[in-house]
């Protein structure tokens, strides 16, 4: 089992090496391989433009899709170990619905700093205000479910109440479209179509402290985790405050949904398949191994979509949104069809 | 037993919850009760009696209204939640099977209130899992996910958990629920078993009566009171039947407890009076058989209808004798078509 495990463990390791520096190699604008490798480990390229493409625009994107795809998994992990229900995620239960509300208060109702375009011209000050309104919006609407969570037992309800609390919220960003200049609305809703290229420079490092912090947080609960998957019962009884699980998988949840949210537009579907594919490679529910596997898988995954998304030969790009969700929504029918019966399965 | 001092003690206790604005909704008490090491307790009461809150006040997992509570001596309020996990282990019956996890890594969790913050598991800590797995015989499906188990499975793997966390105290909340008969009197002749050889002080909720009178030490007898919270009778099981108190509790329209047999009668028994005749096997399945039919069996002296039971060559016979003749039989079914034209009820 070890050893498998390993090999395993090896797999995804030269898979996402790959897919990397495919991901790089890979764009509207093609480029030699020899140079990619050239500009990749610096030894620098004749041609300039194709060293500022590379260096400005696809190994930040590369990274943004590692870091959304390590962070979305992780917190999917985490809510579905919490809730103990198969289908949590931070977009079906709302939470990412929740940073989005917070971009949207930003954004639309920001008043003098108007687009995310001049947020992001503000550089850091103006991606902090992102990101920390983005947070807040998906700590928010996480306790709220968690309060709701807290009465219910059966799995389907708290999905259906999950759900309610997403359309409320989606509700709440439509008043403040309705109310919003058209050329706000545009930007706004361009942002929701979910993109990995729109995140450069500082913001990239502002993001990778967030997802990290988030990350490590969330490593260093794995073993209130682990005793979180019996049930709040049976956590007190070996000594551990349901409170304090809480408290660290809404920081953790929070700060990676919402950043990466708030970066990245809403990506969903990547937080409720990869735990599960992780769950199945590496047979096991320690989260001490699942927590890195969900990385590797994120990450590999996320690649992967974003792949896709450039359709390979076109000039065209898809959003990012888009693919995920059609990865994703299949993977989440063939969960339901091998549980068969949700609620007590 | 008793100059040893107490694992848990219990002074005016009062179990209940608060409702809203400090609606207090008391459900049983006060309550004074000790648990001792080495003892098995069962906790009997009809459905809604206040087992689960009882217990749950107990196990720490809600406060009591009333009163105090010391374990091994300390006050319930001044143990840390880490410490109490070292002190009280549980069995509850909230479902695991959602967890995804294997019988290995459930009992493993065990371990929980004594490793480091990682949850890594020492060689001592393999030790103590190793034995619980082998004092409650699941070596057979470790590498099984709990998903997969049935309900027998299921609740001796989450009794090996609860001994791999090595507490002096355990307590288990109606453990023997959907099992099977075979499997309830294993898991109670287990838990007997512990209780002697571990010297832990076990609590078990219980609606199993009878195995409760055969097993425990001791018994606690929920008894809902109108209007106030419940009142517990406590005292070793045979005292509480020859006193009576056993039979009053469970006493429902025509349900009666049958002090000499030490189980419930299922069938009301008013119906014309019939004697038995003869001993042994045979005759106590005669009984049980006429009082299906609706008879009531009259043991002291005879009545317009007998029926004599004795064994020829290894197989039993019946006569029944009534005014108008006897009649043999060689099987139950044609004595009981013969008894069945007596019509009782009617």
């Amino acid at each position: 089992m070890e050893i498998t495990r390993n090999l395993r463990l090896t797999g995804l390791l030269l898979l996402l090496a790959f897919l990397f520096l495919a991901d790089i190699a890979l764009g509207s604008v093609r480029i030699p391989l020899r140079q990619i490798f050239n500009i990749v480990f610096s030894i620098g390229s004749e041609n300039t433009t194709w060293q500022y493409i590379v260096e400005k625009i696809r190994i930040p994107k590369t990274c943004t899709a590692v870091l959304a795809g390590c962070g979305l998994s992780v917190s999917g992990l985490q809510m579905q170990t919490l809730f103990r229900n198969p289908l949590a995620d931070p977009s079906l239960l709302g939470i990412t619905a929740g940073a989005n509300l917070g971009v949207a208060i930003i954004m639309l109702a920001g008043g003098s700093i108007t687009t995310l375009y001049t947020i992001k011209e503000l550089g850091i000050s103006g991606s902090w205000s992102v990101i920390v309104s983005a947070c807040m919006g998906a700590a928010a609407i996480m306790l709220l479910v968690l309060t709701v969570a807290g009465r219910l037992k059966d799995n389907v309800m708290m999905l259906i109440i999950g759900f309610m609390i997403a359309t409320i919220t989606l509700s709440l960003i439509s008043i403040l479209q309705y109310f919003s200049a058209p050329e706000l609305i545009k930007d706004y809703l361009i942002w929701t179509f979910g993109s990995l290229g729109g995140v450069n420079g500082s913001q990239l490092y502002i993001l990778a402290l967030a997802v990290v912090a988030g990350l490590l947080l969330s490593f260093l609960s794995s073993k209130l985790l682990d005793a979180a998957l019996l049930g709040e019962n049976y956590a007190r009884s070996m000594g551990l405050s349901p409170q304090r699980v809480r408290a660290v998988i809404v920081c953790s949840t929070s700060l990676l949904a919402g950043s990466i949210t708030a970066f990245c537009g809403p990506i969903g579907f990547i937080g409720i398949a990869v735990p599960h594919m992780a769950r199945s490679l590496f047979n096991t529910s320690n989260h001490r191994i699942l927590i890195p596997a969900c990385c590797l898988i994120g990450a590999v995954l996320m690649l992967l979509c974003d792949l896709i998304a450039q359709l390979p030969g076109s000039q065209t790009v898809l959003p990012i949104n888009i693919i995920t969700a059609l990865v994703g929504a299949p993977a989440v029918i063939w969960i339901i069809l091998r549980r068969n019966n949700l609620r007590g399965y | 037993m008793n100059n040893k001092p107490p694992l848990l003690q219990t002074m005016n206790l009062v179990t209940g919850y608060l409702s809203g604005s400090k609606r207090r909704i008391p459900v049983a008490g006060p309550l004074d009760l000790q648990i001792f090491a080495g003892q098995l307790i069962c906790l009997l009461g009809s459905n809604g009696s206040g087992k689960s809150t009882l217990l749950r006040t107990l196990a720490g997992l809600q406060p009591p209204l009333e009163g105090i509570m010391t374990i091994a001596g300390i006050p319930s309020h001044q143990i840390s939640s880490s410490r109490l996990a070292r002190k009280i282990s549980l069995v509850l019956t909230d479902s695991v099977r959602s967890s995804n996890l294997t019988v290995y890594s459930l009992v493993a969790l065990g371990r929980y209130p004594y490793s480091n913050w990682l949850g890594i598991l020492r060689e001592s800590d393999q030790l103590i899992i190793k034995m619980a797995i082998e004092a409650t015989g699941i070596e057979d499906f470790l590498d099984r996910k709990v998903a997969t188990l049935s309900d027998g499975e299921v609740q001796k793997v989450m009794l090996a958990r609860a001994l791999a966390q090595d507490t002096p105290l355990m307590m288990l909340d109606e453990p023997t629920a959907h099992l099977d008969l075979p499997s309830r009197i294993q898991l109670m002749r287990l838990l007997h078993q512990l209780a002697r050889q571990t010297d832990k002080g076990i609590l078990v909720s219980t609606h199993e009566l009878d195995l409760a009178l055969q097993v425990a030490d001791e018994v606690w007898l929920l008894q809902p009171q109108t209007g106030i919270g419940a009142l517990l009778k406590r005292g070793t099981p045979e005292d509480l039947v020859l006193d009576g108190i056993f039979g009053t509790a469970f006493e429902k329209e025509g349900i009666r407890f049958d002090k000499t047999t030490g189980s419930f009668q299922v069938h009301p028994g008013n119906g014309m009076l019939i004697t038995i005749l003869g001993g042994g096997a045979a005759a106590f399945w005669t009984k049980r058989a006429v009082q299906r039919l609706g008879f009531s069996v009259d043991e002291e002296r005879p009545t317009a209808l007998i029926i004599r039971v004795w064994e020829e060559n290894g197989k039993a016979r019946w006569a029944l004798e009534q005014k108008c003749g006897t009649q043999s039989h060689e099987t139950m079914k044609s004595l009981l078509e013969a008894l069945s034209l007596v019509s009782p009820i009617a």
